[in-house]
């Protein structure tokens, strides 16, 4: 899953680029609402969520979420502020934004909040991810097949939650890389093959299907 | 404490009364003195109509009391007239106004001897003396029933014209502590009024600072979240690592962490310290607070890779107090040690400027963007993308306290390379040598 951070204070984006990449996700850090905007603009699907600090330079961030709503894009948007007047949080909900984290909070309440609005923006009540024979629990993190656990890597298991996003739709080897590269992270030319090779042995090769030239998708049948 | 009223009151009363006292004894003298030389004038006009009745009885006077005597005698002295059995002989007093006694009554007698008759008048001297008396205490009375009415009225309007007094008092006494709501001073009096316009201006004052007070504490829990949250997150990433690389490079965040709350903490709490400092009135030696602050900075430049050069080429006193200029001077140079790279400097220079001193804080580091010049004076802002921002109050600080002393701080970019002056002017006191 991968998750963008718009947060001014280098302490507390740091902290929260390592607290989510140890969760595995992947993690895109921009420190003003400008550059908020463009990332949003241009990775417009990428992200299954954003993080995004009220107080921000050159752009505050209620600009940012009236711009990005306004524009069409419905990215669930997590504000987090040090400012919790009930009258911010009203209009910062009216604008647009999901949910609230006043500062300071906790990781683990922050982590709980981001899984709740992936979950409730892919119209999931569980949070759980299924086919017929695989099992994907975002909150535990774990994936079992036909109820034994399977061990995956970090990034193994961030492709697998990207195939079973919406089970049976097919992606692209860029949309892949999207869904589990940051801007930082150099990706060979055959890394996903690679991640794709490694998961299959341990899910079972036919989980996922190769549809040549056009992608990827878990297989929603037994 | 003194009640004006009451002092109103008696002292009023006491004048009432003595000017009252004195004017009835005055009147009852006046009085009299008057009714007896009335009567006096009585005996005469009488002894001049018996005289106007030659030999014949005078007929008695209408006018005249009923014990005023009458004797006339000829010019042997034959008694020719009478009107009591008790004067038959002449009382052989002097002519004019006399006392005598006359069987055992003491008479006011007036003799006048006329073509050579003897004519005596003669009235009792008590007679006179009740008639006196009346005519004076009728004078007198009024004045002492009129006191205790007067003192009375006194009473009441000094109430009536206290009363606005009262109500001011009555409106302080209702008011909440945190209302900056003005007195009413329409219906006072103009001598109380501008009390009440000076009450007004201390309330508007306190007000004022009232109002700061509140926004310094709701900007100061916000500006302390930010590092508190980031300390939550250290802490919470510092524990979901097992790696001992990794794990004390998290601790090491969290420690840098910490020390960013402190210093937070730190100059939230000399800000509170400087408002509450009062007025500065005393005189530094520039020169020394220049050293102080240099030999206070100079470890940290060292530690940071900087070279902290003190020019000191001023000898002169200024207007301030050691910890206004030492948290002034402080602040500038952390700004400057920490925004300057390892192996960079940082000077202190100082000049004279007419009648101020110029104190100037050179750095290395990048210097600012035209539109952060006046936003880094405000309490909380940072200047965004620094790695080693600080909280926003240093130069807020530094900006409130140099204006305490009356003078002035400034900010522009280095013209010879990247970085900031940050410019001073102090007032200057007399003492010092001036230049070098």
């Amino acid at each position: 899953m991968r998750v963008l951070i718009v947060e001014d204070d280098p302490m507390i984006g740091a902290s929260l680029v390592r607290g989510l990449t140890d969760e595995g996700y992947v993690v895109d850090w921009v420190h003003d609402g400008a550059q908020a905007e463009t990332a949003l603009q241009n990775g417009a699907n990428e992200f299954h969520v954003a993080l995004l600090d009220w107080g921000l330079p050159r752009k505050s961030g209620i600009e940012v979420i009236r711009h990005i709503r306004r524009a069409g894009n419905n990215i669930p948007v997590l504000v987090i502020t040090a400012r919790d007047s009930l009258n911010d949080r009203v209009l910062g909900l009216d604008q647009g934004a999901d949910d609230f984290l006043v500062k300071p909070f906790e990781l683990a309440e922050l982590k709980a909040r981001i899984r709740a609005l992936v979950r409730r923006h892919s119209g999931r009540v569980k949070p759980e991810l299924k086919t017929a024979v695989l099992s994907l629990d975002t909150t535990s993190r774990t994936v079992t097949r036909d109820g034994r656990r399977i061990q995956l890597t970090a990034r193994e298991y961030a492709l697998l939650h990207a195939l079973m996003q919406r089970p049976g739709t097919l992606l692209s080897r860029a949309q892949l890389e999207a869904r589990i590269y940051g801007w930082a992270d150099s990706v060979e030319s055959n890394a996903i093959e690679f991640l794709l090779h490694g998961l299959r042995q341990k899910i079972g090769g036919e989980q996922i299907e190769n549809v040549r030239g056009i992608g990827w998708r878990v297989a929603t049948g037994p | 404490m003194i009640s004006l009223r009451r002092r109103l009151l008696v002292s009023l009363w006491i004048a009432v009364s003595v000017v009252g006292v004195v004017s009835a004894a005055l009147a009852y003298r006046y009085v009299n003195r008057e009714t007896k030389e009335l009567l006096d004038n009585q005996l005469q006009q009488i002894a001049g109509i018996v005289a106007g009745r030659d030999g014949a009885a005078p007929p008695r006077p209408a006018n005249a009391d009923e014990d005023i005597v009458i004797g006339v005698w000829d010019a042997d002295g034959r008694l020719q007239y009478s009107s009591s059995a008790a004067l038959r002989s002449p009382l052989r007093a002097t002519p004019g106004f006399s006392e005598q006694l006359l069987g055992n009554k003491w008479y006011r007698v007036y003799t006048a001897v006329l073509g050579g008759r003897r004519i005596e008048i003669a009235q009792p001297t008590d007679t006179r003396d009740d008639q006196a008396e009346a005519a004076a205490l009728a004078a007198f009375l009024p004045v002492f029933v009129l006191l205790p009415l007067l003192a009375l009225v006194i009473a009441l309007v000094i109430r009536a014209l206290l009363q606005p007094v009262r109500e001011v008092a009555a409106a302080v006494s209702r008011r909440d502590v945190l209302s900056g709501e003005a007195l009413q001073a329409d219906a006072l009096p103009t001598e109380v009024v501008p009390l009440v316009e000076e009450i007004n201006r201390l309330l508007a004052r306190q007000g004022q600072a009232l109002q700061r007070e509140r926004h310094f504490i709701a900007d100061a829990a916000h500006a302390l979240r930010t590092p508190l949250a980031a300390l939550q997150l250290q802490a919470d990433v510092l524990d979901g690592s097992s790696d001992p690389h990794e794990r004390g490079a998290r601790l090491r965040e969290l420690r840098a962490g910490i020390q960013r709350a402190t210093r937070l903490t730190e100059q939230l709490l000399s800000l509170a310290r400087i408002e509450s400092l009062g007025d500065a009135n005393a005189v530094v030696d520039l020169r020394w607070a220049l050293q102080e602050v240099h030999s206070l900075y100079a470890p940290l430049a060292a530690a940071a890779g900087v070279t902290l050069e003190c020019t000191t080429n001023v000898a002169a006193n200024v207007f301030g107090d050691p910890p206004r200029l030492l948290l002034i001077f402080g602040n500038l140079l952390d700004n400057a040690v920490r925004h300057t790279c390892s192996g960079g400097r940082v000077d202190l220079y100082s000049a004279i400027d007419g009648d101020m001193v110029q104190i100037e804080i050179r750095d290395e580091g990048p210097g600012l963007e035209p539109d952060q010049f006046d936003r880094v004076f405000e309490r909380f802002y940072t200047v965004p993308g620094r790695s080693d921002a600080g909280n926003g109050l240093g130069l807020a600080t530094v900006e409130t306290v140099v204006k305490q002393l009356g003078g002035r701080v400034g900010l522009r970019n280095r013209g010879d390379r990247s970085g900031l002056v940050a410019r001073v002017l102090l007032r200057r006191a007399p003492g010092g040598h001036g230049d070098r």
